[in-house]
């Protein structure tokens, strides 16, 4: 589905520049500003993975008319076929699997033992979710009258806007796209313009799984040109961020004017503390793993760890003299064992 | 950039309250469990948490205690399933999830329904069927 491939001027991977094109109602379309940006490797910044569209409030505005055209047609097909497609999309993610690791390896960074996690996250979100096609349960109770029955159901809200972070390329945007169209509800998605690649993935795989045109459209671009407007959109019902609690404050605001259902998923400042009784060994290995997997961007990273003083001096010594062996460097090397922050801006934050 | 570790943060430092989103690990000191406690929830946010124990009782303190979306109970932080609530309190959130049945509640529309077959008017509240 990609509409077209150039050399890239990487030596690294020598692997052909994707351009993509925004995806709306099904078909391949340029944005309306004519403008576009570059998906870079955090690793090795002469490889460009992709050239995507720089968007802005019109493609928003076609992508939502699309989804609205699609919603009346898909809030009838009855949730088991609507979820026979998710399952369709986890056994053609499998097929994938290594393919797609890589590419975001390549656009994200984390190692690929990491990005093989995230594709499988997006596999158990869809089995997950394929499963509630048959549920979607609400609640028979007895009336208070006689000969009348009472029961309430779960309908779709309409068009969902999906605004999602770079650390987690594929499985946040499962965690959001895949419930909302089992739900019978239709999507526009503007994934995070440091990694829109892995989005793009794996909304060709639920098109190769029989997705109707429409339901998922996918708006490349940058927040104040195409989350806010998308927030702001009279016809999205709902709107989905996870982000930033700077970012969050801004469109929970939007949302809050506008009534519609907001889930915001924003920071953290994760606390493992560490008694004295514990198994020292294992804190120390989980303290790695919370600390710097993912290069310690996630937001639920180890970013505290709190001992008490009678394994304290003891803990420090230990964690500190594990966490100078690891070893950094381009995820794609399989040695490797953290890769490097996202982009130039993370690494001054980080430094500072 | 390298994995880092700062030692013997004092927990009001911004080092120890702001989330900086890379490799960078605070270690704070603190006396027993309570004081513990009071150390993790003294932030802003509340997504994940960690407790570190062979101490039954203290596991299920902890999991009343933390106030935070996710408690974790002999591993780190990270590593969510997609099929239990994912989210947190305070700064983290809104209060909704996402994960398991907590996304199912986001993307629907509760709709109460009553169908009434007993061909008269029936007045909830009003008419009391003995």
């Amino acid at each position: 589905m990609a509409t077209d491939t150039l050399a890239s001027p990487a030596t690294l991977s020598h692997t052909p520049t994707k351009v993509l094109k925004n995806f709306i109602d099904g078909e391949w379309v340029d944005s309306s500003t004519g403008e576009t940006f570059e998906d870079r490797n955090p690793a090795d910044t002469r490889d460009v993975v992709g050239i995507f569209q720089k968007s802005a409030k019109a493609d928003v505005d076609a992508a939502v008319d699309a989804a609205k055209r699609a919603f009346a047609k898909w809030r009838l097909v009855p949730a088991p076929r609507r979820a026979e497609v998710v399952f369709r999309t986890a056994e053609i993610l499998i097929e994938r699997k290594e393919d797609y690791a890589r590419e975001m390896t390549r656009e994200m960074g984390k190692v690929l033992a990491e990005t093989r996690g995230d594709v499988q996250e997006a596999i158990d979100a869809a089995y997950y979710n394929a499963g509630e096609g048959r549920r979607l349960f609400g609640p028979t109770v007895p009336s208070e009258m006689p000969n009348k029955f009472a029961m309430a159901v779960r309908q779709p809200i309409g068009v969902c806007g999906m605004i999602t972070p770079w650390n987690f390329p594929m499985a946040i945007s499962s965690w959001k796209l895949l419930p909302a169209i089992v739900c019978g509800n239709t999507c526009v998605i503007k994934p995070a313009q440091d990694t829109p690649l892995s989005t793009f993935n794996l909304v060709r795989a639920l098109t190769d799984a029989g997705l109707p045109k429409g339901v998922i459209n996918i708006v490349a671009g940058f927040g104040p040109e195409v989350g806010t407007p998308l927030a702001e959109h009279a016809d999205v019902r709902a709107i989905s961020l996870t982000g930033s609690s700077a970012v969050g404050r801004i469109i929970g605001g939007i949302a809050a004017k506008t009534f519609k259902h907001c889930s915001l998923e924003l920071g953290g400042k994760n606390p493992m503390i560490v008694l004295d009784d514990a198994n020292l060994d294992l804190a120390i290995e989980g303290g790695l793993w919370g600390g710097f997997g993912t290069t310690g961007q996630r937001c639920t990273a180890t970013s505290r760890i709190i001992v008490q003083k009678g394994v304290y001096r003891e803990f420090i010594e230990r964690y500190v003299a594990r966490a100078e062996k690891l070893k950094v460097g381009n995820g794609l090397d399989e040695t490797v064992e953290m890769g490097p922050a996202i982009n130039e801006k993370q690494l001054q934050t980080d430094l500072t | 950039m390298e994995p880092t570790v700062f030692t013997d943060v004092d927990p009001k430092m911004r080092i120890a309250q702001e989330e900086i989103f890379g490799p960078v690990v605070s270690i704070i000191p603190c006396d027993d469990m309570e004081d513990a406690f009071e150390i993790a929830n003294g932030i802003e946010y509340g997504l994940s948490s960690a407790l570190y124990t062979k101490d039954v009782n203290k596991a299920f303190a902890a999991i009343r205690d933390l106030y935070a979306g996710i408690t974790y109970i002999n591993a780190p932080t990270i590593g969510a399933e997609v099929h239990l609530p994912f989210g947190g309190t305070k700064a983290t959130g809104n209060g909704h999830r996402e994960g398991g049945i907590g996304a199912i509640d986001f993307y629907t529309e509760w709709k109460s329904v009553y169908v009434d077959y007993s061909d008269k008017l029936q007045k909830a509240q009003i008419d009391r069927a003995e």
